[in-house]
């Protein structure tokens, strides 16, 4: 008899769970922003500047800055594309911790983009990344933790548990 | 199995070729695995030299050159930062700490660090790993220094040594800081990094037998860590925007992943040498049994004649090559392994490289597979030619 129930048990929760764990949702980096920021959202990079001796005002300045995030995003399961900028490399030398940001070279020359265009990524085991220059799918779950920054007071992290190589 | 109770004693049979086919086929194998084991180790040693820290700032030159003279204590800073923007930019509320670097002097060709106590605290190596001390403490005076494991090792310097320091970094100088003496006051645990070859003295040091009045007090470079890890790109961008001085501000990740794609040329260079050397031993084994062919040809109308069948001709040169190829990797493995054992001392004293003795990768397994597998689809080729002949000869051979 338990085991009949055990078994109406399983047969009843198993829909249930396929639900759960189903697909997980593919982001646009627009969708990281809070919807009342999303209106003047220019996906294009700011332009390079290399002209430091100019002596005029400096770009960040100029680059609008929106701090707050998308709290419809914390705890789900998510599907994002974009740059590995890598913080912290294991033994093997794969990488542990990134930056995983919308357009490549955002760790130079331009502007880095908003804190709430970056996401932190965790990843258990690592990735060995073969190029830096070549883009990945990260999957895995979502949050927006608070921290607190100069820059504002909270960002995504993002707990990877699938990366995979971004066909263009 | 009849057909490898076969194989094995025919093979035994010629066992001065064969022996000599394993041979070159093991030595191909140890020097696939031993190339594989140095990349891997390579690049274990370049990616763990570092961790924990947000930037590394210096004067602007470029990221793989800042990192390789800041961490790895190879080549020359371009330019020095002033002390006044190191203390401006430690003084930032998004900056949880700093570490001041000072190269430029060596004691018998090891590199001299300036740098001050949380040097020891702050740096990390592997996974997050400390520094930790083999012997003594951190420095607290003026003239104390710290050595790296390698600088006590090769130098056999103990606690409460004296040493003296030199001017530029060569392997002997003839501008010597004799009038200031160094005391070693601790030895560093081995960590298979730079910090192993390097002398760490305090920034005071460095300033007094400079005699501090004729240079303007700089630093080479300096590491940073920061409150927030999501600052880091704010940070490096308004570090690299700074309208004082021109400074360099790099993420240590990004600057060892370049680093490797710079390497990784070579690296793969290496790799396709070895696996032409291994593809060379397989050509050997093919040459051996395809010569052998023909002296064999009785051999094969004697097993005709006991009731072989063409394919178990086939199977019997088939299995003759996956016994060869299998002793041969075996070997190849032993002998690596064996190799790896003796050199390690002296690898690891001469190159700073420590190898250690592990299990096979997974990919490494892949690799030999693949080589036993092209082995067999070789010996395809000889073992159709046996086919041919013992389907045409039948009993009468005329050789």
């Amino acid at each position: 008899m338990p085991y009949l129930t055990r078994l109406l048990a399983i047969a009843f929760l198993l829909p249930w769970a396929a639900l759960a764990s189903g697909e997980p949702r593919q982001l646009d980096w627009a969708e990281l922003l809070p919807p009342s920021d999303r209106d003047g959202y220019d996906p294009t990079p700011p332009p390079p500047i290399h002209d430091y001796l100019s002596g005029e005002a400096s770009m960040p300045a100029l680059q609008p800055m929106s701090y707050t995030v998308n709290d419809e995003l914390n705890g789900q399961d998510v599907r994002i594309p974009g740059f590995v900028v890598p913080l912290e490399l294991d033994e093997q030398g794969r990488v542990t911790e990134f930056f995983l940001v919308p357009y490549f070279g955002a760790c130079i020359h331009v502007p880095p983009p908003p804190p709430n265009q970056i996401v932190f990524v965790v990843i258990e085991g690592g990735l060995s990344l073969d190029s830096m220059y070549a883009a990945y799918w990260v999957t895995g779950t979502m949050s927006t933790q608070a921290r607190d920054t100069r820059l504002g007071k909270s960002a995504y992290t993002l707990a990877a548990e699938a990366v995979e190589e971004y066909e263009f | 199995m009849p057909i490898l109770r076969l194989a094995l004693p025919s093979l035994w049979n010629r066992r001065g070729t064969a022996a000599l086919t394993v041979v070159t086929i093991a030595i191909s194998v140890a020097l696939l695995l031993g190339v594989q084991k140095l990349r891997t180790e390579a690049k274990a040693s370049f990616a763990s030299t570092i961790s924990g820290v947000d930037l590394i700032v210096g004067a602007r030159s470029g990221p793989v050159n800042l990192l390789l003279y800041s961490i790895f204590r190879m080549g020359d800073a371009t330019q020095n930062v002033s002390r006044e923007s190191y203390r401006k930019i430690a003084a930032h509320p998004d900056v949880a700490w700093t570490v001041p670097l000072t190269l430029g002097d060596s004691h018998r060709g090891y590199r001299v660090l300036g740098t001050n106590a949380s040097y020891f605290e702050r740096y990390r190596y592997g996974r997050m790993r400390e520094l930790s001390f083999r012997a003594g403490r951190a420095f607290e005076r003026l003239h104390d220094a710290v050595l790296g494991a390698d600088v006590a090792d090769s130098l056999a310097y103990f606690v409460g040594d004296s040493i003296v320091v030199a001017h530029g970094i060569g392997e002997t100088s003839f501008v010597r800081h004799v009038n200031e003496p160094f005391t070693v006051v601790g030895i560093l645990e081995r960590t298979g990094t730079p910090v192993d070859r390097t002398v760490h003295v305090s920034l005071e040091a460095i300033d007094a037998i400079h005699d501090a009045q004729q240079t303007p007090a700089s630093i080479t470079a300096f590491l940073v860590g920061l409150r927030s890890r999501l600052a880091t790109l704010q940070m490096q961008r308004a570090i690299n925007e700074y309208r004082g001085e021109a400074l360099l501000a790099i993420l240590p990740g990004v600057a060892l992943q370049q680093l490797w794609d710079l390497v990784g040329v070579a690296e793969r260079a290496l790799m396709i040498v070895a696996a032409f050397v291994v593809l060379t031993g397989l050509l050997g084994m093919l040459s051996a049994i395809l010569t052998s062919l023909n002296e064999r040809r009785r051999e094969m109308a004697i097993l005709r004649s006991v009731g072989a069948r063409p394919w178990q001709i086939f199977l019997l040169f088939v299995s003759e090559a996956a016994i060869l190829a299998c002793t041969g990797v075996l070997l190849g493995i032993v002998l690596i392994y064996a190799l790896i054992f003796f050199a390690q001392p002296l690898i690891a004293s001469r190159l700073g490289m420590f190898i250690a003795l592990e299990r096979l990768t997974r990919y490494d397994l892949g690799l030999l597979a693949l080589i036993v597998g092209a082995a067999l689809l070789m010996s395809a080729l000889p073992a159709w030619r046996a086919y041919r002949h013992s389907l045409a000869d039948g009993l009468t051979i005329r050789l």
